[in-house]
């Protein structure tokens, strides 16, 4: 092995087991051990590999050894970056946020153990598929209207993990789901192409089919997952997120890579969703409350229709409850609603009500004491 | 909710792919003798196969890394030369496809190391996306 090669396989060796000493127990919290053996597993792979590599350099070429080790960097790299920083801090929003997302876990009977939570992230919401990790604001651990987005996040989760034997008619519905977009566009090309229309607009349907397949689908999939998880709450939470950022609920990347779908479009699906779990109540008033971010926006532009229409959005919706009433996971229908006390998805979705019902200073006292009472509820169990 | 849950979901099931597709390489540099029976040789095809059809311009309808990247990687990496190099790699794929035992020559283990040289590529841009939040 050429000598700049072998000092840079030393020193991701080093480096991990540098970052493994970092790992102290026993944890402050123990709803954090599972990302402490994530991260532990993640060194240990990758410091068995590159000894093995070094001990038999004869059977790998130069150019094969330089693909593994650049692979083991990014895999320390990434675990350093996301696994580590809640291990090393855990602070007292850490402890609350990873009580929250066990307990959430638990009652919607997800069949896999829980993610981590870390309250570090500087980009909103998202959730690190390698290391099952969902960084959210700091300032989340002492709100209750934006944590339906955990619900979103563990549908990453799941969608990353639904090889998982546990997960198989979620599975089924992604990719029925996934195979229902795929025949429709390809038709919908088809039938451009057999008119005879112009080439921009047939690349721009393929761009759409595109999108769909590798980035819509996905962020379709995790918004149908959090609202049938949750009702309501998840569907305030995001008409709230649009109102505060006033992105275009209509833009659409006509040839290029777009990673979300348009506001409107998600805010259509999320509407059938809540049509499926039977809250016509709640549908009407989110619906009336969108219109006025719409009428903000006038009227959308034709791709919109072309990208999304309302037949396809609500084929996908059915496809999706369909498959995960059909799952271990616990649906949030409005009877289940109804029936419902003292669990974390109620709170959620009482404190929309709440915030409708009651005034800016009301409201906050109430969101204040209830997560108070949620602190000492996980202190307490 | 931010691009990165997707960019980061995309950079684990790819890099799960390379890790797999690695291994087998390495083995069958160490015994290029192949027979269709070879578990590690219907991985490598998980990728192969459709990313010959995704080549012939058919829609692959796959959830898997992203095809398009990793041809449009091995498009740059053979410009001059794209025409030759698809018609050896779907020779390639053809002898990996058959029911008899044959042996893979230099060449054929060359093809597969530029497969796993574009799926590497791949995995560095996801990398940077996330690092650097392109």
């Amino acid at each position: 092995m050429n000598p700049f090669l072998s000092s840079l396989l030393n020193e991701e060796i080093e480096r991990a087991n540098f970052l493994k000493n970092k790992i102290k127990f026993p944890l402050t919290y123990p709803e954090l051990t599972g990302l402490a053996n994530r991260c532990l597993n993640n060194f240990d792979s990758q410091i068995e590999l590159l000894e093995n590599i070094r001990k038999n350099e004869e059977q790998y070429t130069e150019r094969s050894i330089w693909r593994w080790v650049r692979s083991a960097h990014r895999t320390i790299e990434m675990t350093e970056k996301y696994g580590i920083p809640p291990l090393y801090y855990q602070t007292e929003e850490i402890g609350f946020l990873n009580n929250l997302i066990f307990k959430i876990c638990t009652e919607v009977n997800l069949p896999l153990q829980h993610p981590s939570v870390a309250c570090l992230s500087t980009d909103y919401y998202y959730t690190t598929a390698f290391i099952d990790v969902i960084f959210v604001p700091l300032s989340e651990s002492g709100f209750l209207l934006h944590l339906a987005d955990l619900y979103h996040e563990l549908g990453h989760y799941v969608s990353t993990n639904k090889k998982e034997d546990k997960l198989k008619s979620e599975l089924e519905s992604y990719v029925k789901a996934y195979e229902t977009i795929t025949e429709y566009f390809t038709d919908f090309i088809l039938k451009l192409q057999h008119e005879r229309n112009p080439e921009p607009i047939i690349l721009k349907s393929q761009n759409f089919l595109n999108n769909w397949q590798k980035n819509w689908i996905e962020e379709f999939f995790c918004d149908l997952f959090a609202t049938f998880l949750l009702g309501p709450a998840y569907v305030w939470s995001h008409h709230y997120l649009v109102a505060k950022n006033n992105p275009n609920i209509y833009s659409i990347s006509q040839f290029g890579n777009q990673d979300h779908p348009p506001d409107n479009a998600r805010m259509k699906i999320l509407l059938f969703a809540l049509d499926c779990l039977g809250f016509h109540d709640e549908q009407k008033k989110i619906e009336k409350e969108w219109q006025i971010i719409k009428d903000d926006w006038g009227s959308p532009p034709t791709d919109f229709s072309f990208a999304f229409p309302d037949d396809l959005l609500e084929s996908v919706a059915k496809i999706i409850y369909s498959g995960l009433t059909s799952s271990q996971v616990s649906v949030y229908t409005k009877n289940v609603f109804d029936s419902d006390s003292n669990t974390v998805r109620k709170t959620l979705n009482v404190a929309w009500q709440n915030f409708w019902l009651s005034s800016p200073s009301d409201f906050r006292s109430w969101e204040s004491s209830t997560i108070d009472g949620l602190k000492q509820n996980f202190v307490n169990s | 909710m931010s691009d990165l849950s997707l960019i980061s979901q995309k950079f684990n099931v790819t890099t799960e792919n390379l890790v797999s597709f690695n291994k087998t390489l390495d083995t069958l540099r160490q015994n290029p003798e192949i027979s269709n029976l070879e578990l590690s040789q219907k991985k490598l095809l998980n990728i192969l196969n459709p990313l010959v059809a995704l080549i012939d311009g058919k829609n692959t309808n796959k959830l898997t890394v992203d095809l398009r990247s990793i041809v449009d990687i091995l498009h740059q990496q053979h410009d001059e030369n794209w025409l030759q190099f698809v018609s050896e790699f779907k020779q390639l794929i053809n002898k990996l496809n058959s029911e008899s035992t044959s042996t893979l020559s230099d060449n054929d283990l060359n093809i597969l190391d530029d497969v796993a040289d574009a799926i590497d590529a791949e995995c560095a841009y996801l990398f940077r996306r996330i690092s650097s939040r392109l």
